[in-house]
C-alpha cells in the first residue's frame, strides 16, 4: 500500500444552551410535543421578522476567545438561500464574510482514543460563526413530517482548518471543542440530543505531494466513536482505490454505524449557489475595543487551567487530571470533593475506577447521582483513618450510590466498622491457625502462598472486618514461630 | 426600448436561474420570458458607465448597530392555528411534505 | 347631513366624540357607500359586514360607558391585503396565498385596535406590491373612481381608489418605490411614505425589506399626520426600526404657520428637462411653484446628479430582496399547495409556478439572478454602491433646501392595459422611487385636475430622514391654498 498523506477538516455545529430561540423567543428546549416551540417568525409566516438573541452572541464571542480566536470589532448577518422543508424561510439566516470569529486553534496531545500518543500540535480554526438550526425532519415511505421545534435555535458553526491527519486527532479535537463548549457553559454537547454535530472533510494525496486530493465529505455520526470509526474506514476505502489506480470524485457520503460502511448519498456536481447576500432585516454588530476586552477579562477558565491546578493544588497526575476534566461536571465534583479530603490522589482513584464505572452503567449524568461530592470524600476519609478497610469501601460505596446515605451512617447501620483492636485480631489469628493444621503443615513446608487462606479465614471469623495489614502481621508472626 | 437584441446581450440562462428559484416556466413562456430577462438586465448593466470603486455600499436606509433582544422566552400559542394552515399533516402533528432525501439540499 | 365623500378622520372623531354619531351609524355610512360603488371600483378584495359591526358595536358600548380608548374609538379604516389582521385572509393579492388567515396581528394593527379603530377590510393590490397599476392583482384590476377605464396606480392601488371614491375614510398601504405615492396621484388622494424605520415592519408581507414602508391613504394632509402619529414607533419586533421622539405630528400640523416664509424648496434639475416631462404635469407643477411662492417659499435649484441610475438600482435590490423574501411561499407551511406532486422538487415547482403571476416571477428571476454565483458584483454590489451615492445626493440637495418638489408620476393616470412593456411600466417610478433607496420621506398631495380628461394630478414633496413635519406643513399650505378645494370624483 503506497503511503497517503491524510488530510482532515472538520466542521462542527454547536447549539447554543439558550432560554429562547435565536431570532424569536421561543422556548430552547428538547423533546417537547412537535410544533409547541413555535411562532411566525420561526415557521415563516407572510410578514414575520428576525431579533437576534443577544446571549446566543455573546456566547459565540466568548466561545471563540476560549479558543483563541480573534474577534473582529464589525461583524454582520447574512441570507443564506436554499429551498429544504427544514428551513422555514427557504433561506437560512447566518454569517458569510463578516464573522464574529477569525482564526484560533485548539492544542491536541497524549493518549489518542485508539490507545496510541498523538503527536503534540495545533489544530487551527478557521472560523466560528452563529445561525438558526434547521427544523428536525422524520422521514416515512413516501413522505417527510416536518417538525419545527428545533427550527431557530442557535447554532454555532466551527470550521477547522485541515489540519488533522488521523481519526485520532480528530476525536482529541472533538472532545476538547466539546470541553470548551460545557467549561464556558456554551452548550452541552449532547451528540444524541442534536446538539452537537460534525461534518468530516477527508481527502488523501501521495505522501510529499503538496498539491490535495478530492475532498470526500462525511456526515450522518451520532457520536465520537463513530466519528472515529468512519474515519479509519474511510481513510481505508479511500486508500485501496488510489492503490488500484482509482480516481475519487467529489462526494457527500453517509455513515452506517451498524454495517460499519460508508455509503455514497449525493456526487457534488457543483458548488451549491447560496447566492449570500446581506441580511436587509438585521442590523450589523460592532463590538469596541473596551467591550472585547470586558468579555475577555470575564472569560470562564479553561479545561487547561483546572487540569493545571488539579495536578499542582491536588498532586494527581496529568493523566488523572485529563480524565476528571473530560467533562466540566466531574472537574466540579472532584473540585468539590477533593477540598473535603486529605488525600485527594485517592478520591481521583475513587472517581475514576468507581465513581465513572456505575455513572456509565446506570446512564445518570454526575449530577443526578445521589452520592454528594462531600460524602464521597467521608468514604476516603474513613479508609485513611482505618475505621475501614479498601475492600469493605467497595460495599459501601454500592450502598451510597443505591441510596444515597452517608458513609458513616452505613458503616453504623451495617456494623461494618473494621476491627483494629489488636488482641481481637490475634484471637482471630489463632483461632484460623488451630482450626486449620493441615494448612499450617502446608506453610512449614515452604507454600508462603498459603497464607492467603488464612487471611481469608480471618476474614471470615471477622466477618470481613479485620484489618488486613494486621492479619497478616499475627498470621506470619504466629505462622513463622 | 429597442425590439431586437443587442449584439452585446448579457446572456441570462432563464431555465437554470428559474430551477435555482424553483419557479416552473413552461416552454411557451420561456422564449418570452428570456426576451424580458435580456431587455431588464441590459437596462441595469448602465452602471459600467460608473466608477464604484471607492464608493460603500449601503446595505441599510438607516445606519445603526446592535439591535438584539435579551434572552428570554415566551411559549406562544400558535401551534393549533400552525397546523390548520397547513396543506397537509402527519398524524396531526408534523408537516407532510412529499419525501426529502435525508440529507438532500437540492 | 354627514357628507361621507368629504368626511376626515379629524371629523369622523370629533362627530364621534359629540355623540353626533355612533360607530355603528359610521360603518353603515361606508357599507351603504361601499354596495353603491364597490362593483365598478373593484378595491376591496375582503370585508365581513359582521365582523365589522360587532368592532363597531363595542366601540360604541365603551363610549357609552366612558371607556373610550382614544378619541378615535369607532373609526373604520381599512388596510391593503398585506397587512397581517389576525384571522382575516392575507392573500396579497396572490393565488399562492389563498385561503391563507393571517395568525397574528401587524404591530400597526396591534396600535389602531389599542386606539379603537374598526378594522374595515383589505385592499386590493398588485400582487406582492409588485406592479403600479393594480393590474397585476390575482383576483381582478381595481379601476381608477375617476375614471373607469383608468387604471388607480399600484401597488396600493386598492387603497387609493377606496379612499377617494369614500368606500372608506382611510387605508393603510405600502410604499416600496412609489406604492403609496402614485396611486394617490393618480386617485387624487394624499399619500404619504415616512423616513425608513418610522413605521414596523412586523406584519407587513415584505416585498424588499431595505426599502418596504407602510404609508396612509387619506383624504387629506392633516390626516395623514393623525395616522402617522398612531402607528409610528420603534418596535421591539422589528429589527430596522427606529427609535424616535414620541411623535406628535397633527399637534405641530395644526400649530404651524399658514405660511412658507422662509422655507426652501428644491428643484433639482435632472427632474424637469424641457419638453420631456407631460404637458399636464409641467402645469401642474408650475400652479405649484406659484402657489407656494406666494405664500412664502423660496425656490432653489438643487442637483441629483446620479439620479438617473435610481431606477437600475432600484431594480436590482429590490427583486434581489424579494427573490429571498417570496422564498417562502413553497406550498409546504400554509396556502397554495400543486396536487399530484409526487416529489419534493415537483412540488415547489409547480406551486410556485401555479400560484406566482407573470410580473412576480420576473422580478423574482431577476433578482435571483443578480445574487447568483459570478454575478453578485456586477449588480447587486454595484446597485447598493449606487444606492450611496443617490442617499448623498440627497444629504447635499438638503444643504440647500427644506423640501423637494417633483411631480409624483411623468403622467396622468393612463388607461388599463396600456403599458404593456414592463421596462416602460419601470420607467415611470422615475420620481418615487429614489426616495425609497435613500430612506428619507415624501408625500404626494393633489394639486390639479386635468382638463381634457379630468383626472387628478398629484405633485410630490420629499423631505430629509425625519423631515415629516416638514413635508407635512409644506403639503397642507398647498392643499389649504390651491383652487380645488375638495378632490371628488363623480362615481
Amino acid at each position: 500500500m503506497t503511503d497517503y498523506d491524510v488530510v482532515i477538516g472538520l466542521e462542527v455545529h454547536v447549539q447554543i444552551k439558550t432560554d429562547s430561540k435565536m431570532f424569536c423567543s421561543c422556548p430552547n428546549r428538547y423533546g417537547e410535543e412537535p410544533n409547541t416551540l413555535t411562532c411566525p417568525v420561526c415557521t415563516g409566516q407572510p410578514g414575520a421578522l428576525p431579533v437576534p438573541n443577544k446571549k446566543a452572541i455573546e456566547k459565540t464571542v466568548i466561545a471563540g476567545m476560549m479558543c483563541g480566536c480573534d474577534i473582529p470589532n464589525f461583524s454582520k448577518f447574512d441570507r443564506k438561500s436554499y429551498f429544504y422543508p427544514d428551513m422555514a424561510k427557504n433561506y437560512q439566516i447566518s454569517q458569510y464574510d463578516f464573522p464574529f470569529c477569525l482564526g484560533g486553534k485548539i492544542h491536541v496531545d497524549g493518549k489518542g482514543f485508539s490507545g496510541k500518543e498523538i503527536k503534540s500540535k495545533d489544530i487551527g480554526i478557521t472560523r466560528i460563526h452563529l445561525e438558526e438550526d434547521a427544523s428536525k425532519s422524520t422521514h416515512f415511505a413516501r413522505s417527510s413530517g416536518i417538525d419545527y421545534n428545533k427550527g431557530g435555535v442557535p447554532l454555532m458553526e466551527i470550521v477547522s482548518e485541515p489540519d488533522m491527519s488521523t481519526a485520532d486527532e480528530a476525536y482529541a479535537y472533538l472532545s476538547l471543542v466539546k470541553q470548551i463548549m460545557q467549561y464556558g457553559e456554551i452548550g452541552n454537547c449532547d451528540m444524541e440530543k442534536g446538539q452537537m454535530r460534525c461534518d468530516v472533510n477527508i481527502s488523501l494525496k501521495p505522501k510529499g505531494r503538496t498539491e490535495l486530493g478530492t475532498k470526500i465529505e462525511l456526515k450522518n455520526m451520532n457520536g465520537f466513536r463513530a466519528i472515529h470509526r468512519a474515519i479509519n474506514y474511510e481513510i481505508g476505502r479511500q486508500a485501496d482505490i488510489l492503490d488500484e489506480g482509482g480516481s475519487l470524485v467529489q462526494e457527500t457520503r453517509g455513515w452506517n454505524d451498524d454495517k460499519g460502511r460508508s455509503y455514497l448519498m449525493r456526487v457534488k456536481e457543483s458548488e451549491q449557489d447560496y447566492r449570500y447576500f446581506p441580511e436587509p432585516d438585521l442590523m450589523p454588530v460592532l463590538f469596541t475595543d473596551e467591550e472585547l476586552n470586558n468579555f475577555r477579562s470575564d472569560l470562564p477558565v479553561l479545561p487547561e487551567e483546572i487540569r493545571q491546578r488539579f495536578v499542582n493544588d491536588y498532586g494527581i497526575t496529568d493523566f488523572d487530571a485529563q480524565v476528571l476534566t473530560a467533562e466540566k461536571d466531574i472537574a466540579m465534583y472532584f473540585d468539590k470533593a477533593a477540598s473535603n479530603t486529605k488525600t485527594p490522589k485517592l478520591l481521583a482513584n475513587w472517581i475514576i475506577s468507581e465513581l465513572l464505572r456505575e455513572i456509565s452503567k446506570s446512564e445518570l449524568s454526575i449530577n443526578e447521582i445521589k452520592i454528594s461530592p462531600k460524602d464521597l470524600a467521608n468514604l476516603v476519609e474513613l479508609i485513611n483513618n482505618n475505621t475501614i478497610s479498601g475492600k469493605i469501601a467497595k460495599t459501601v460505596f454500592a450502598d451510597m450510590f443505591a441510596t444515597g446515605k452517608a458513609p458513616e451512617v452505613i458503616v453504623k447501620e451495617k456494623g461494618l466498622v473494621q476491627v483494629t483492636d489488636e488482641s481481637v485480631i490475634e484471637n482471630f489469628v489463632k483461632e484460623a491457625i488451630e482450626n486449620n493444621p493441615s494448612q499450617v503443615q502446608q506453610y512449614k513446608e515452604g507454600k508462603t502462598a498459603v497464607l492467603q487462606f488464612f487471611v481469608g479465614q480471618v476474614m471470615k471469623l471477622s466477618r470481613g472486618k479485620a484489618n488486613p495489614q494486621a492479619v497478616i502481621k499475627y498470621l506470619k508472626a504466629m505462622l513463622d514461630n | 426600448m429597442e425590439n431586437n437584441s443587442k449584439k452585446d446581450d448579457i446572456a441570462i440562462d432563464v431555465a437554470s436561474v428559474a430551477k435555482l428559484a424553483r419557479l416552473k416556466i413552461d416552454n411557451s413562456e420561456i422564449k418570452q420570458l428570456q426576451e424580458d430577462m435580456t431587455k431588464i438586465v441590459n437596462y441595469i448593466d448602465q452602471f459600467s458607465e460608473l466608477d464604484l470603486d471607492d464608493v460603500e455600499p449601503t446595505i441599510h436606509a438607516a445606519q445603526f448597530n446592535n439591535v438584539w433582544r435579551e434572552d428570554k422566552s415566551v411559549k406562544g400559542n400558535f401551534t393549533e392555528e400552525i397546523l390548520k394552515n397547513a396543506p397537509a399533516l402527519v398524524d396531526d402533528e408534523l408537516i407532510k411534505v412529499p419525501q426529502m432525501m435525508s440529507g438532500d439540499t437540492e | 347631513m354627514i357628507d361621507i365623500k368629504k368626511l376626515t378622520l379629524v371629523q369622523s372623531s370629533k362627530l364621534l366624540c359629540n355623540g353626533d354619531i355612533t360607530s355603528i351609524e359610521l360603518c353603515k355610512l361606508y357599507l351603504d357607500r361601499v354596495n353603491e360603488v364597490e362593483d365598478r371600483i373593484k378595491a376591496f378584495v375582503y370585508f365581513n359586514e359582521e365582523k365589522i359591526l360587532d368592532q363597531a358595536k363595542k366601540s360604541d358600548e365603551r363610549r357609552n360607558t366612558g371607556k373610550t380608548l382614544s378619541d378615535y374609538d369607532g373609526i373604520p379604516i381599512a388596510v391593503k391585503d398585506l397587512i397581517a389582521v389576525k384571522g382575516d385572509p392575507c392573500t396579497c393579492g396572490s393565488k399562492i396565498l389563498s385561503g391563507v388567515d393571517s395568525i397574528y396581528d401587524a404591530t400597526v394593527v396591534e396600535k389602531l385596535r389599542n386606539k379603537g379603530f374598526v378594522l374595515f377590510g383589505r385592499n386590493n393590490m398588485d400582487e406582492f406590491a409588485m406592479g403600479s397599476t393594480c393590474e397585476n392583482s390575482s383576483y381582478y384590476p381595481t379601476k381608477n373612481p375617476w375614471n373607469l377605464n383608468c387604471v388607480p396606480g399600484g401597488s396600493s392601488g386598492g387603497s387609493a381608489a377606496a379612499v377617494a371614491a369614500s368606500e372608506i375614510g382611510a387605508s393603510l398601504g405600502s410604499d416600496t418605490g412609489g406604492s403609496v405615492r402614485q396611486p394617490a396621484a393618480f386617485c387624487g388622494v394624499v399619500g404619504l411614505k415616512p423616513t425608513y424605520g418610522r413605521i414596523s415592519r412586523y406584519g407587513l408581507v415584505a416585498y424588499a425589506s431595505s426599502l418596504d414602508q407602510i404609508g396612509p391613504l387619506t383624504k387629506d394632509v392633516a390626516d395623514s399626520a393623525l395616522l402617522l402619529d398612531i402607528i409610528s414607533g420603534k418596535d421591539e419586533k422589528d429589527s430596522t426600526s427606529l427609535n424616535s421622539d414620541n411623535p406628535n405630528f397633527l399637534d405641530t400640523l395644526i400649530n404651524s404657520g399658514r405660511d412658507l416664509k422662509g422655507l426652501k424648496v428644491g428643484m433639482p434639475k435632472e427632474y424637469y428637462i424641457k419638453d420631456v416631462l407631460d404637458k399636464n404635469v409641467q402645469k401642474s407643477i408650475n400652479y405649484t411653484v406659484s402657489v407656494l411662492e406666494n405664500a412664502g417659499a423660496e425656490i432653489v435649484d438643487v442637483a441629483l446628479p446620479h439620479i438617473k441610475y435610481a431606477i437600475a438600482s432600484y431594480y436590482v435590490i429590490a427583486t434581489a430582496e424579494a427573490s429571498a423574501n417570496l422564498a417562502r411561499f413553497d406550498g409546504v407551511r400554509y396556502g397554495h399547495r400543486s396536487k399530484d406532486s409526487d416529489n419534493l422538487l415537483d412540488m415547489y415547482l409547480n406551486t410556485r409556478g401555479e400560484g406566482f403571476g407573470d410580473e412576480v416571477k420576473r422580478r423574482i428571476l431577476l433578482g435571483t439572478f443578480v445574487l447568483s454565483s459570478g454575478y453578485y458584483d456586477a449588480y447587486y454590489l454595484k446597485a447598493q454602491k449606487v444606492r450611496t451615492l443617490i442617499k448623498n445626493d440627497f444629504d447635499k440637495a438638503f444643504e440647500q433646501c427644506d423640501v423637494i418638489l417633483s411631480p409624483t408620476s411623468p403622467c396622468p393616470p393612463f388607461e388599463l392595459g396600456a403599458v404593456t412593456d414592463p421596462v416602460q411600466m419601470y420607467l415611470a417610478d422615475i420620481y418615487t422611487i429614489s426616495v425609497n433607496l435613500a430612506g428619507i420621506c415624501a408625500i404626494s398631495v393633489p394639486v390639479d385636475i386635468t382638463e381634457s380628461m379630468n383626472l387628478p394630478l398629484g405633485v410630490q414633496f420629499i423631505g430629509p430622514a425625519f423631515g415629516e413635519d416638514k413635508i407635512l406643513k409644506t403639503a397642507k399650505v398647498l392643499e389649504d391654498n390651491r383652487k380645488i378645494k375638495s378632490f371628488i370624483p363623480q362615481i
